[in-house]
């Protein structure tokens, strides 16, 4: 390789090859365990969403809870997502 | 016909202006006690000028209609709700938007473009849902941490974190003092500040931390001190 076609190679390096598992490897993982994390708050935040409505009984409340059981939902479908086909 | 006091009669409902019992006429030589009692309208002006509330994210909420608490008696009824004013909400309203837009305002910097594109969806998914639970666990903070006025306690409901709750009451006859903090440009502008209750209690202090209107609040509480206090010199009982 000459000087100049190391010099441009500086500028211009290669990716990391799709190929390299064990970084994409690391990065599920991280990934994995920030998803599992997250469906781990979302279940406590269901309980406390249903302290919350038992303390202090408003006509929102279903709505409340809803919501807390689409969050709980979402966060259950992105691990799996993650875990599936990252 | 004598109104008379009846100790074994439960509680009546709040609906009637006037509760009297005729049940157990009493010896003569025993005072007469007359279960009248009057409702909130009738002794506290700064009720009677609010209409009752429906609107349930109202910070300040005279006589709410469909709102109740766990610990709440039958024949008690809730008077004022507050929560604290919308404005103290603003900062964390921004950062959930900083939140949303930095995404697309760091979009320049390729922190993933050395992965497979699937882990850039990933990145920005994990990072929405965090900002969809910051969200929300803001907003629940701000409708479930209430202060109840009804018309025998004052509550305190606190929910600190996720798994802590405080919840403080006080009998409105053991409140010893009320004090309302207003300071600064913007508190004296959108009128909310803190309102200090000194209970005789196990809770030496019970504090409404910016809400709206804390002169009206304070006024309210002084006119519930009053009426329990005419209650006692009176005989009239709840």
């Amino acid at each position: 390789m000459s000087l100049l076609q190391f010099a441009l190679s500086i500028n211009n390096p290669s990716p990391i090859s799709f190929g390299d598992t064990a970084v994409t490897g690391f990065f599920k993982l991280l990934f994995v365990t920030l998803a599992f994390l997250y469906f781990i708050f979302s279940f406590v935040v269901t309980r406390q969403i249903k302290v919350m409505r038992t303390t202090l009984i408003t006509p929102i409340s279903p709505v409340v809870r809803l919501i807390g059981y689409a969050h709980f939902i979402a966060a259950f479908l992105i691990f799996v997502a993650f875990v599936l086909f990252l | 016909m004598i109104e008379v006091f009846d100790a074994d009669s439960k509680k009546p409902a709040k609906t009637s202006s006037t509760r009297t019992s005729t049940a157990n006429v009493m010896d003569s030589t025993e005072p007469k006690m007359t279960k009248t009692s009057r409702t909130v309208d009738e002794y506290s002006e700064v009720i009677r000028q609010e209409a009752p509330t429906n609107n349930i994210f109202d910070a300040f909420a005279p006589k709410p209609t469909q709102v109740f608490f766990d610990s709440q008696d039958k024949s008690e009824q809730v008077i004022l709700l507050l929560r604290k004013h919308p404005i103290t909400q603003i900062p964390w309203l921004l950062v959930a938007i900083g939140l949303f837009l930095a995404p697309v305002l760091f979009s320049v910097v390729p922190f993933f473009d050395f992965l497979p594109s699937r882990f850039g969806m990933a990145a920005l998914v994990l990072w929405y849902l965090l900002v969809v639970g910051f969200i929300l666990e803001s907003a629940l903070s701000w409708f479930f941490n209430v202060y109840i006025i009804s018309d025998e306690r004052i509550i305190d409901v606190d929910f600190l974190s996720l798994i802590y709750k405080n919840i403080s009451s006080a009998k409105i006859d053991n409140i010893e003092d009320v004090t309302a903090e207003t300071g600064g440009a913007v508190r004296s502008i959108f009128d909310f500040g803190t309102v200090r209750i000194q209970t005789a209690g196990a809770s030496a202090e019970i504090a409404f931390e910016d809400v709206p209107h804390p002169a009206k609040v304070t006024r309210l509480l002084n006119e519930l001190l009053l009426e329990e206090e005419l209650e006692k010199i009176e005989g009239r009982v709840n």
